[in-house]
């Protein structure tokens, strides 16, 4: 045996990956790089919106009993630690979209349009993790290359070098003339970053720098572009598979159904969300809805009450958003005699789950992910626009989505702008960041955690349905449950901290 | 001088006359002894005992004739025409018994290192089933460790301590090849098996030898024509089993914490019904076993022939889980020439195997055995069935049940938990899993002058595994459902195989000894297979607004029908699935030598060194070459003159000292040090209808080429002695052994980073021991017996990690986060959690001790609160012999280790362990001490040391009475030897344990993290061994 030989036949190549030194040159391989970012995106979306939702007063943790998911229940009790695992993991998800718009950014040339295509695309992505980022967290890691093995360890920047970064991504993103645009209003094909949404997220990043000018400018900007409008088909329908790519929708992360690689669309967002299945008898309801639902992020009464004084019973939207436990009985599914769940009485329409969309198995479906819709957008304009002393534009933004609501017009003053955005966008992620920012976090959620309403047919075998709710206090020591000062800003998460000697904890935490 | 020579020459001539002898050979017990070899000295005249221990041997008379027997002093006699009686003596000194260590043998008298050997009569007429079994109390210092006593388990063996936070299995050397499992040995067809600890011994196998080495020797054929049968047949029942509460209890517990209503009780409860899970799910089971051996040898060559078959049908009623096994080992030398001699050693092995799901909390037939409520019935009639099950029966006509009109029970209780029905998760879904491996070395010994012995040996494996799944149509829960029939299936046949050629010279000088051995080591692994699925799935037709209009459910497959569950029937519309056809290959290149010295066999001296490169997809280029040294000393004080005239008290005391380095990558493999651009998933484009893939790409990791070898360090001080005429024997060692240079993968130095980190050596730990091993042997007339006890204490910290790094989390609970984690200052995976202090007696809430100061409990009050390692684990065995009769107790157990309880959950309405129940908090109980049912922080307690048990444990492992028929009877049958026992295995254990069996418990970075796993039986054993 030669050694020089056998040792030759170490140098085995690696199959199946290509060289990382050589990459990043062509126009496909800028490209494939920008593909990640919304592959990224699309695996946040769950950690995104169960950390929004749960935090905010537009619903119930829920579940089929107390404990059934500790984790959720600590977040929208306002008991959690800096180690909760949503923040963690939500945390991570955006250092993880930062880090892969930063290798774009370094390593593409852009000498092509595709690949300032990339680029821009990049800067989209990486100002849309900071957004988030530091309206949560505030004062934040700046990471904007990829790191070197001596910067491992960060400390935390300035919000104001944050919010710079942002509105200089978006500012180049929106400038670059590369980023798509729909070709029109009724565009179903159009499903990358386009200019308008860039401009969206740039008037937010004002607006939440209380920079009411500039926001009004740019989301105005977004209104006369004339490629969205609000959807006017049935309004249950417009977070379901039946509307996906509406006229109204800014951004969606895209699924389907294939037969042939059916987990592929796995999560649990559909049955963390749907209704409490085992505990419903849903005979009645001839299979339309399916079968498995874990019955969290339930409405809350006060969510209803609200829609009721502004709409009344029979409001349209109302009834298209949620129903009562009468209303969905009517439908055919009740609870089960003998069963108990968390609830209030009330369950989500509009993110209801049907049969159709998980034809493989229950924990995938093909409705698309909903990042963020025109309603949104004009409702924003016209907080931007009321503060920029805009008042007819404010009002027509404002009327524009309660027209749709079928609601009267009304003056646009800051309460209604609120009222019509908890109502339009309940249970779609905006609520939380939204009552941080306006500071009244602290009196609505002070006492939640305090009781938990639990829904349950009493009924005997033989005897008639009686459902009814009774509220049960888990929590009994005030200091641990309920919104406090240090919760207007996450944590930093447990993991960075103990990782990172560099990291330093928000104040409270 | 003619005429004296004339005289003289009938007087020589007479002197070399011819004599017969005969006679007959006992033993100590006056047994006839079969096999004596007894020849002429100086001649090859000779002749061997027949089945009485007579011989007859015709010699020049006044020749000396020697009488042989291995295991027996040899004597010499001075031959007397006539009968000659010889009474052979057992060598209860067994100085010079011959040690196997890597590419070569020693005289055990000689050895320097720490090296503890196991012997064929631990492991003949046990019931163990794997070779690793049989190191389990038997030798100081190796702990084994089963994550599953289900069918063919194999269970991890852990060489002092737990050494790295990866892979910390030993290497496994089998007649000179390495094996990466072992399965497909039989216990019986092993000689010994020889433990390398200590760093010095194990260096010669280099960067495969960090967690130390277990060279196991199979069995040469032996005297002149012997066939062995062994029979065995053993009757299992569950052992240990937790207790959980009953109808009653589960009702007040859940009325109590309100996640059940009173009308839930009255509506599904018949208010009779007390279901024993337990009871319905275990029954008494049987394992078989039959072994057949033939071998025969002489001075130039040995034959062993052995087939063995193994049938074991698990505690699970039914033929759920199973394991059988069929092995062979065909094992042969011949001494062709002088100068060489050729051998092969071969095993062979086919194994079918199925299990159950278990030591998950996701799923697992042990945990829902314990967790079901007891207010369900295992089965109900279809014509009656009660109201939850009758809703679902509507709708789900694939209910499971038992094919005779009856339905396996639904709780209504329970909603979606994880836990079902046992019969219902036994027969929703099974794989088997067969495979063969043909193991083996063929050898070369070239001896071409005295001293020198050259040796070419080829070692190979051929394995193939193959699996197949089904899973079937049915609907248990609206999580617990499947409307098709998927079929799986897997075929993999990884090759090994392994060059090796090295030589062994050995030259005296006077008093100075001193062999040589230098060599070179080439192996490659292939790993290649494929493995595809075959499954229905629903199809829905949608009106114009997207509501659906009809489901149609597609089976799969032609019929719903086990004859049909292949993929050739599946139909054309199925879903398919298939991966692998990628061939893997992993290489090794090494040289290696060793020196050893002795001078009067007083003072003795070993020094050795290898150099082992890894190819690319384990290290870098630049890191691929690690070396690893090791020097050993040993001076035998007894043959000091100074020490003349303790003879009478002392036959030998050794003193040892070694220090070796040892490697290993066991953690490493598929480049992991290497950023390379690789898919990072895909994201369709389109709709339903019309859509196409697009990839994304993006660097793997972070990237390490400075990645090297992790270093274990050992330094090892020993001593061996031996007491009054060597009836007792004493092995002490004392042992530290520092591992650096720790692979950690899946690490962050920081979150925000963004990328995952690839493997970096980030850190160093310690195990630092004391090993005793006693034993005793004497005969008081026809009495004989002996004592071997043995005891090793462990200290295992982590000393060092990345600066960046303050813990690597391991083993997760549900969803609370890890339990288990590694870090510095502690033992490796130490149970992290709360510090449960009590009970409020106000609330009822579970107190937990404050870390951080800050207000409120959180992931930042956790903290140690127990560990998996034990501070000492212990072995004994007694045996004794009188007459025919013999009889062996063998114990052992571990003190000082803690079991995490992970058998409760509060997220669905479960069963309890009465454990956490009996004296809970509760408005009348204000003083109890377990939380309350329904209590908020329930999670965080179920995470908290209130979980936390004392895992030590004793369990006697071993009763066995054995009778062997007296040879004057049995050998009228021809029959050499008979012999038939009984014995109780693993029937009594001592415990605080609430859980099932405390020694069954995780492994890895799981150690002493209970989820339920199969627990091991306790067996009534009878058994027959008999000798032709």
């Amino acid at each position: 045996m030669a050694g020089t030989s056998c040792e030759d036949k170490l140098d085995i190549p690696q199959k199946g990956v290509l060289d990382f030194s050589t990459y990043y040159k062509t126009d496909e391989q800028a490209q494939a790089a920008a593909d990640a970012l919304y592959i990224q995106l699309k695996g946040t979306y769950y950690n995104y919106t169960m950390i929004k939702n749960a935090l905010s007063d537009d619903v119930w943790a829920g579940g089929g009993g107390r404990n059934d998911n500790a984790d959720l229940e600590g977040c929208n009790e306002y008991s959690f630690g800096s180690d909760q695992s949503f923040i963690g993991g939500v945390w991570e998800s955006y250092y993880q979209l930062i880090y892969k718009a930063n290798v774009i950014l370094g390593r593409v040339e852009p000498d092509t349009d595709l690949k300032k295509k990339a680029c821009a695309e990049a800067k989209f992505f990486r100002a849309f993790a900071y957004f988030d980022l530091v309206s949560m967290w505030g004062d934040v890691p700046l990471v904007d290359h990829e790191l070197d093995k001596s910067e491992y360890q960060l400390a935390r920047s300035p919000k104001a070098d944050i919010w710079a970064l942002i509105e200089q991504d978006l500012t180049e993103a929106i400038n670059s003339g590369l980023l798509e645009e729909k070709k029109s209003v009724d565009d179903k094909t159009t499903w990358r970053v386009t200019k308008q949404l860039a401009q969206a997220i740039l008037g937010k990043a004002y607006l939440w720098q209380e920079k009411f000018h500039e926001a009004a400018v740019v989301l105005n900007e977004v209104r006369a572009s004339g490629k969205y409008k609000l959807y006017d088909g049935n309004y249950e329908d417009i977070l379901t598979y039946k509307a996906e790519y509406n006229c109204e929708s800014m951004l969606e992360s895209n699924r389907i159904f294939d037969a042939s690689n059916s987990m592929d669309e796995f999560s649990f967002f559909e049955v963390m969300n749907h209704w409490r299945t085992d505990k419903l008898d849903m005979s009645g309801s001839n299979n339309q809805f399916n079968g498995t639902g874990w019955g969290f992020m339930v409405p809350r009464k006060k969510l209803y009450d609200a829609f009721v004084q502004e709409e009344g019973v029979d409001g349209y939207r109302l009834n298209q958003t949620m129903k009562t436990y009468d209303q969905i009985s009517q439908l055919g599914v009740k609870v089960a005699k003998g069963q108990s769940l968390i609830n209030e009485g009330y369950f989500m329409w509009k993110r209801r789950f049907s049969n159709v969309e998980s034809p493989a198995v229950f924990w995938c479906s093909y409705n698309n992910y909903r990042w963020m819709r025109y309603a949104e957008v004009l409702l924003l304009a016209a907080e931007a626009n009321l503060k920029d002393g805009n008042q007819s534009e404010a009002d027509a933004c404002l009327n524009e989505v309660r027209q749709r609501a079928r609601l009267d017009a009304k003056t646009a003053t800051l309460d209604a702008i609120k009222l019509e955005k908890r109502l339009e966008l309940c249970s779609e992620y905006t609520r939380y960041q939204d009552i941080i920012r306006w500071k009244d976090a602290e009196a609505l959620l002070k006492d939640q955690g305090e009781r938990t309403p639990v829904l349950s047919n009493k009924a005997g075998k033989d005897e008639p349905d009686n459902v009814a709710v009774e509220y049960i206090q888990y929590n009994k020591d005030k200091t641990r449950y309920g919104f406090k000062e240090r919760h207007y800003l996450l944590p930093i998460p447990a993991k960075e901290i103990r990782l990172n000697p560099n990291m330093e904890q928000n104040a409270g935490w | 001088m003619a005429l004296f020579l004339l005289i003289c020459l009938p007087f020589s001539l007479a002197q070399a006359q011819t004599v017969k002898v005969n006679g007959r050979v006992t033993d100590d017990l006056n047994e006839p002894m079969i096999g004596v070899s007894i020849f002429e000295k100086g001649t090859t005249n000779g002749v061997i005992t027949d089945m009485d221990g007579n011989y007859s041997l015709s010699v020049k008379e006044g020749a000396t004739i020697v009488y042989s027997y291995i295991g027996y002093l040899t004597q010499e006699k001075t031959a007397v025409a006539g009968v000659m009686n010889v009474i052979l003596k057992e060598d209860t000194k067994t100085l010079d018994e011959v040690v196997v260590v890597g590419y070569g043998v020693q005289k055990k008298s000689s050895l320097t290192g720490a090296v503890s050997s196991v012997k064929s009569e631990d492991m003949e007429a046990r019931t163990i089933t794997r070779a690793e079994q049989a190191l389990q109390g038997k030798t100081a210092g190796v702990q084994v460790l089963s994550a599953s006593a289900k069918p063919g388990a194999s269970p991890q063996v852990r060489i002092r301590g737990i050494s790295s936070n990866g892979s910390c299995d030993p290497l496994y050397v089998v007649d000179g090849r390495i094996a990466s499992d072992i399965g497909g040995i039989d216990p019986n067809d092993i000689e010994s098996m020889e433990v390398l600890k200590d760093g010095a011994s194990a260096a010669i196998y280099g960067a495969a030898a960090g967690n130390g080495v277990v060279l196991i020797t199979t069995k040469k054929g032996k005297g002149n024509g012997k066939i062995t049968y062994d029979f065995q047949y053993t009757s299992q029942s569950l052992g240990k089993v937790p207790e959980v509460m009953n109808a009653a209890q589960y009702k007040e517990f859940f009325l109590e914490n309100k996640k059940l209503t009173q009308s839930a009780f009255d509506t599904y409860w018949d208010g009779k019904t007390d279901t024993d899970w337990v009871d319905e799910a275990f029954e008494n089971s049987s394992m078989v076993r039959h072994n057949v051996t033939f071998q025969g040898g002489s001075d130039r060559g040995s034959f062993y022939l052995s087939l063995s078959h193994l049938d074991n049908d698990g505690m699970i009623v039914g033929n759920a889980d199973t394991y059988e096994r069929l092995t062979g080992m065909v094992n042969a030398s011949w001494k062709i020439k002088p100068w060489l001699e050729v051998g092969t050693n071969n095993q062979i092995e086919h194994y079918k195997t199925q299990s159950v799901a278990e030591g998950n909390e996701y799923g697992s037939m042990m945990l829902s055995v314990l967790q079901l409520d007891p207010l369900t019935k295992p089965l109900y009639p279809i014509d009656d069935l009660p109201l939850n099950m009758a809703t679902i029966y509507k709708d789900h006509k694939n209910m499971l049940g038992d094919g005779n009109g009856n339905l396996y029970g639904v709780s209504a209780f329970t909603g979606n938990a994880e836990a079902i029905n046992p019969f219902a998760m036994r027969d929703n879904s099974y794989t088997k899993n067969r495979g063969f491996n043909i193991n083996g070395s063929t050898y070369l010994n070239f001896m071409p002058i005295k001293g020198l012995t050259v040796t070419s040996r080829l070692s190979y494996r051929l394995a193939s595994t193959s699996s197949y799944g089904v899973g079937q149509s049915y609907y248990y829960t609206d999580k617990a459902k499947r409307d098709w029939v998927e079929v799986s299936a897997s075929d993999y046949s990884p090759t090994y195989y392994q060059w090796e050629n090295f030589l062994n010279y050995t030259r005296s000088f006077g008093k100075h000894n001193a062999t040589l051995m230098l060599g070179t080591s080439y192996s490659q692994s292939r790993s290649y297979g494929v493995s595809g699925s075959k499954k229905g799935y629903n199809e829905d037709t949608t009106d114009m607004w997207g509501n659906m209009i009809n489901r149609v459910s597609h089976l799969g497959f032609l019929q719903n029908d086990p004859n049909f569950f292949y993929f050739a029937y599946a139909t054309s519309d199925a879903v398919k699935d298939v991966s692998g056809g990628e061939p893997t290959y992993t290489r090794k290149l090494s040289y290696f030598g060793r020196l050893n010295y002795d001078y009067a066999g007083k003072y003795m001296a070993q020094f050795s060194l290898r150099a082992d490169a890894a190819d690319l997809s384990v290290l870098p280029k630049n890191k691929r070459w690690g070396y690893f040294p090791a020097v050993s000393l040993g001076w035998v004080l007894s043959e000091e003159n100074f020490m003349k005239g303790t003879e009478d008290w002392l036959s030998q005391l050794k003193l040892r000292a070694s220090w070796g380095q040892n490697g290993s990558t066991a953690s490493l493999g598929g480049y992991k040090w290497n950023v390379s651009i690789g898919a990072t998933g895909h994201l369709a484009v389109g709709d339903n209808n019309n859509f196409s893939y697009i990839n994304g790409y993006a660097p793997s990791a972070t990237g390490n080429d400075g990645l090297k070898w992790e270093t274990s360090e050992q330094t090892n001080i020993g001593i061996d002695a031996r007491f009054l005429n060597s009836r007792l024997t004493v092995t002490a060692d004392y042992f530290h052994k520092n591992t650096k240079d720790l692979i950690v993968s899946g690490i962050k130095a920081s979150t925000v980073v963004g990328n995952s980190f690839s493997p970096v050596n980030a850190g160093n730990i310690t195990n630092k021991g004391f090993e005793l091993e006693l034993g005793w042997q004497d005969r008081i007339g026809d009495f004989a017996y002996g004592v071997r006890a043995n005891v090793a204490t462990l200290k295992n910290k982590v000393t060092k990690m990345h600066e960046s790094l303050s813990s690597i989390d391991g083993a997760t609970y549900v969803t609370y986060g890890a339990i288990t984690r590694f870090e510095v200052g502690k033992p490796a995976w130490y149970f992290y959690g709360y510090d449960f202090m009590g009970v409020d007696s106000k609330t009822g809430e579970p107190i937990f001790r404050d870390i951080d100061g800050v207000e409120g409990i959180t992931d930042n009050d956790k903290t140690e609160i127990g560990k998996g390692i034990a501070d000492y684990t212990y072995g004994i065995t007694l045996n004794a012999a009188w007459k025919g009769f013999d009889f062996i107790l063998f114990g052992t157990g571990s003190q000082g280790n803690d079991v995490f309880c992970g058998l409760n959950r509060v997220d669905y309405n479960l069963n309890q362990l009465t454990y956490f129940t009996k004296n809970r908090w509760t408005e009348s109980n204000r003083n109890g001490k377990t939380p309350a049912s329904g209590a908020t922080d329930y999670t965080k307690y179920l995470t908290s040391s209130g979980c936390v048990f004392d895992g030590s444990y004793f369990k006697i492992k071993q009763i066995q009475l054995g009778y062997s028929f007296p040879k004057q009877l049995i050998k009228k049958v021809a029959i050499e030897n008979l012999r038939i026992y009984g014995s109780l295995e693993d029937f009594f254990t001592f415990t605080d344990y609430p859980g099932f069996d405390p020694e069954v418990t995780g492994v890895g970075n799981s150690l002493g993290v209970d989820k339920g796993s199969y627990p091991n039986s306790k067996k009534v054993v009878l058994g027959l061994s008999v000798t032709f």
